[in-house]
């Protein structure tokens, strides 16, 4: 019993070094190569720097050699626009990456590597790969769709505005993702934001009124205004939110009446933007909201009253029950 | 100016790449350039000798870009150094911020090298 227990210590002791010998052998092995790969970025530095610069065309690579390039030049391509952008487009179109990627978008069975396609396809930046990347927003894997409609994004593809948008209000895609992608495409994607307006979705309309409200300017304040009669709550809300940016006086009454929406949330939004508008005519509904409302409307409502007239809203809290007049006046003494 | 007359440019970024692709691009045009990896370095560099411009990433270790210009709008050696910053932020905030704390003008990442070159010169132009 002892020898076999002797002996069982003895193989596992054996097996360990084993084991540890094979962990530093790997280590080593992977350290070597991460040096020679070191000195071959550092060889291959001042030809990308070069070609990136115009300078020059890359001379041959070895296929190792093109792998490192086109690493430095998918970095580069995050980081930078103009003549130089081009030429890294120029140069993966060339060495038939595009195709590769878009070809591994469409038909590669692991998800993460459709994935990692979408993905890299915007970083190249190739202009034509916009339909295939709209076409990837309705993948079976969310990982392929967010990635598509990030890449969308970075190649600010006017025409993915409206699939991206219903994708974020089907859910396939995250809704911040979807609208910081439709954002990088700026005013460039007024015409069909202004379009998404009539869609059949809630979620749609609502989502196409959100990004109006960041990329548009006060001329939509009339189309995000038409929102506030919409038979959804939630378009209603988003659009009392995009007037607290693009609304104007044309605006006021609109959202005087929504102030009385069944919605608190459409109520609150709607204080907030006729603080912004800043015209005293709306002084005496926020005040009778501030003191009456519900806690977030009151709370809106308080403040704006408050950005209109702080003088008049310290009188009123003086006399009257109310403390969100009372907090939002304390507020802006200490402001 | 270096001591074979070219303006001399201190470049400031802590991303290897966009720092090696600047100092190439303003080297090729003519101008000696210094390299710093963090705002702290980016001062002592300046502080040791004024170049005749900065170019400041805002987001860099030890100290951003916004402080490095402040500090150096605050030194009497150094007050009158151009400085261009570099920045992927966008908010109109941000960039009000460069402008309110002394910089001369900003340049948005992804940026085009061409575009700050044209910058570098005319700021240069107007000293």
């Amino acid at each position: 019993m002892i020898r076999a227990f002797a002996f069982g210590v003895i193989a596992l002791g054996g097996l360990n070094s084993i084991l540890l010998g094979i962990l530093a052998w790997r280590r080593i092995r992977v350290a070597g190569a991460a040096r020679r790969r070191a000195r071959l970025e550092e060889r291959l530095r001042p030809v990308t720097l070069a070609f990136l610069d115009g300078d020059g065309e890359l001379p041959p690579l070895t296929r190792r050699e093109q792998e490192i390039v086109a690493d430095a030049l998918g970095e580069y391509a995050r980081k930078l626009r103009g003549p130089a952008r081009g030429r890294i487009v120029a140069y993966f179109e060339s060495q038939g990456t595009v195709d590769r990627e878009l070809a591994a978008l469409a038909t590669a069975r692991p998800a993460w590597r459709r994935a990692a396609a979408a993905h890299r396809l915007g970083d190249i930046g190739s202009a034509r790969v916009g339909d295939e990347l709209v076409g990837a927003l309705a993948d079976d894997d969310r990982d392929v769709r967010t990635a598509a409609a990030r890449s969308l994004g970075k190649l600010r593809h006017v025409g993915g505005v409206e699939p991206l948008l219903a994708a974020a209000a089907a859910s396939a895609v995250p809704t911040a993702v979807a609208s910081w992608a439709t954002l990088q495409m700026g005013a460039d994607a007024r015409p069909a934001l202004l379009r998404m307006l009539a869609a059949d979705e809630p979620a749609e309309r609502a989502g196409a009124i959100s990004v109006l409200a960041l990329v548009g300017d006060a001329a939509d304040g009339r189309a995000v205004s038409a929102g506030l009669g919409d038979a959804s709550a939630s378009v209603r809300a988003a659009a009392a939110h995009a007037l607290a940016r693009l609304g104007a006086e044309r605006d006021l009454e609109a959202l005087l009446l929504a102030l009385d929406d069944p919605s608190p949330d459409v109520r609150a939004a709607a204080a907030t933007a006729l603080g912004r508008l800043r015209d005293s005519r709306a002084l005496v509904g926020l005040v009778a909201h501030a003191i009456e409302d519900a806690f977030d409307v009151a709370q809106a409502a308080a403040r704006a009253a408050v950005a209109l007239d702080a003088a008049a809203c310290a009188r009123i809290e003086a006399t009257s029950d109310g403390p969100h007049l009372a907090e939002a006046v304390d507020l802006a003494q200490l402001a | 100016m270096s001591d074979a007359g070219r303006p001399v440019i201190l470049v400031a970024d802590d991303e290897d790449d966009v720092r090696d692709l600047v100092v190439y691009r303003l080297s090729r045009s003519g101008y000696d350039v210094v390299e710093a990896r963090d705002g702290e370095e980016a001062l002592r560099l300046a502080a040791g000798a004024p170049p005749d411009l900065a170019v400041l990433d805002v987001m860099m270790p030890k100290v951003d870009g916004y402080e490095v210009t402040r500090r150096l709008r605050a030194d009497a050696a150094t007050s009158r150094i151009p400085v261009i910053l570099l920045t992927s932020r966008s908010q109109e905030s941000d960039v009000s911020h460069g402008f309110d704390v002394g910089a001369d003008d900003y340049l948005k990442k992804p940026f085009n090298p061409d575009e700050l070159t044209a910058r570098v010169r005319a700021l240069l132009a107007r000293r």
